[in-house]
């Protein structure tokens, strides 16, 4: 759900089929983080998250506002399993799920599926760990609309 | 004469022998998984035990505040589980795979509410703090004793520990005993590992006294034996309560095995009512933000 640790900045470089973006993530308070984006389909972008349920552990739920639209955020996690799933209204109106299963500390497994304008993209790939921990990861998912390759580093 | 002279040295060196030889009771819990039925009976034969003259030291391998297959009580038994073993005096706890599945910022606060210290040496942080150390020292009437930590790199919820890197088992150890331990001290493994891994790690660090371990909910009712290493496990659910009972020679360094009991407990009934408000809260937010994604 909290994408980066308290005090932390993570930076997100993403490849695929329409092009690439960047992003860059930070905490400003426990429950609140902003992002601030920029993609070849939309030049600038920024999001505000903020956590609304977070005592019902395992069960998290949090509210986006951002240039793209308005939106919701759900997390499930179950240890090594973990399922986030959100939806956004707005310009880019989209539903989406995910499941991550965790199985080594080089390696988790995604599953998932993106709807927009009706039109539902299942996807699986894998998120791997080269460092043995999750400071930074690479992404690899392929789906119908290709390939997507990420990057993502957290630093403080 | 000379007989009479190597007689009276010998019998002075048995004599002094005798009195660095000392007893010590381990008793062990792994895999709890906040199965609440069995703690009475195993905080009586704690008690029970604590009566005698010898030593006793009480820990955990792991896995004792969380489980899916209690949905229940895994919304609510945590903060209970942590108060019972500060309540009856746990000395140590190892880290169990589950006890980190709510999350670091959980971890956290179940690890100040514990009078215990939680062990994890083979999980180093990569930065800032952790809620747990990699090794403690303990007295257990006179005997001094290092504990080092160890859990297992299967079903780790990776992703919400980041700034967590993982090392070899053997290396962690290792290193414990290098940093941490004193000539005379008893070396205690609290691993929340299968016995097969324990077996592999104390094949490479001989001078490990007793591996006490987890995960696998494994019986040992004898102990598995690697060179002068102890190893036991006191299969899962707070069914037994495993009794190590050893003899240390702290002069010698050695210890010998007096005996291993899994001491059989009684199930009580849990009161479920406890938890069910929470689960109601739980599963109503999770059915209301679905509808929300989906409708």
């Amino acid at each position: 759900m909290v994408v980066a640790p308290p005090g932390a900045i993570r930076m997100d470089i993403s490849w695929d089929g329409a092009g690439g973006a960047v992003s860059v993530t930070t905490t400003l308070m426990p429950r609140i983080e902003v992002s601030v984006s920029s993609s070849s389909a939309v030049r600038f972008g920024l999001e505000t998250r903020l956590v609304l349920v977070e005592d019902l552990v395992p069960f998290l739920f949090a509210a986006t506002v951002g240039t793209e639209g308005v939106g919701v955020i759900a997390t499930f996690f179950f240890g090594p399993v973990r399922i986030d799933a959100g939806r956004t209204w707005g310009r880019n109106a989209s539903r989406w799920g995910t499941a991550q299963l965790s199985a080594r500390p080089e390696l988790s497994m995604l599953f998932g599926a993106d709807e927009r304008a009706g039109r539902v993209e299942p996807f699986a790939g894998v998120r791997i760990f080269p460092g043995g921990h999750a400071l930074w990861e690479i992404d690899l998912t392929i789906g119908r609309a290709g390939v997507r390759a990420s990057i993502s580093a957290v630093a403080w | 004469m000379v007989r009479r002279a190597v007689a009276a040295i010998l019998a002075v060196c048995v004599v002094s022998a005798g009195c660095m030889a000392a007893p010590l009771t381990i008793l062990y819990t792994n895999d709890l998984h906040l199965r609440f039925g069995g703690l009475d009976d195993i905080e009586r034969l704690i008690i029970s035990e604590r009566g005698g003259e010898t030593p006793v030291l009480l820990v955990d391998a792991g896995d004792a505040w969380q489980d899916f297959r209690t949905p229940l009580a895994a919304v609510w038994g945590d903060d209970e589980m942590v108060a019972w073993m500060s309540r009856v005096g746990y000395d140590a706890m190892a880290l169990g795979n589950h006890d980190m599945y709510w999350g670091s910022k959980r971890l956290d606060e179940l690890a100040c509410a514990a009078d215990f210290p939680i062990l994890c040496a083979n999980l180093r942080p990569v930065h800032g703090a952790v809620p747990f150390v990699p090794s403690t020292r303990l007295d257990a009437g006179g005997i001094p004793v290092l504990a080092v930590g160890l859990i297992t790199e299967e079903l780790l919820p990776y992703s919400a520990f980041p700034q967590l890197r993982s090392i070899e088992w053997e290396t962690a150890v290792r290193q414990e005993i290098d940093r941490a331990a004193q000539p005379e001290d008893v070396i205690v493994i609290l691993a929340h590992l299968p016995v097969a891994d324990a077996i592999r790690v104390a094949r490479r660090v001989p001078e490990i006294d007793v591996f006490v371990t987890g995960h696998s909910h494994e019986t040992t009712p004898e102990p598995v034996r690697v060179g002068e290493t102890l190893i036991v496990q006191a299969g899962a659910f707070g069914r037994t309560l495993g009794r190590l009972s050893i003899e240390v020679d702290r002069e010698a360094g050695t210890h010998s095995l007096l005996g291993n009991d899994l001491l059989a407990t009684e199930k009580a009934p849990t009161d479920i009512g406890r938890g069910l408000r929470r689960l109601i809260l739980v599963a109503s937010a999770a059915v209301a933000a679905a509808l929300v994604i989906l409708l």
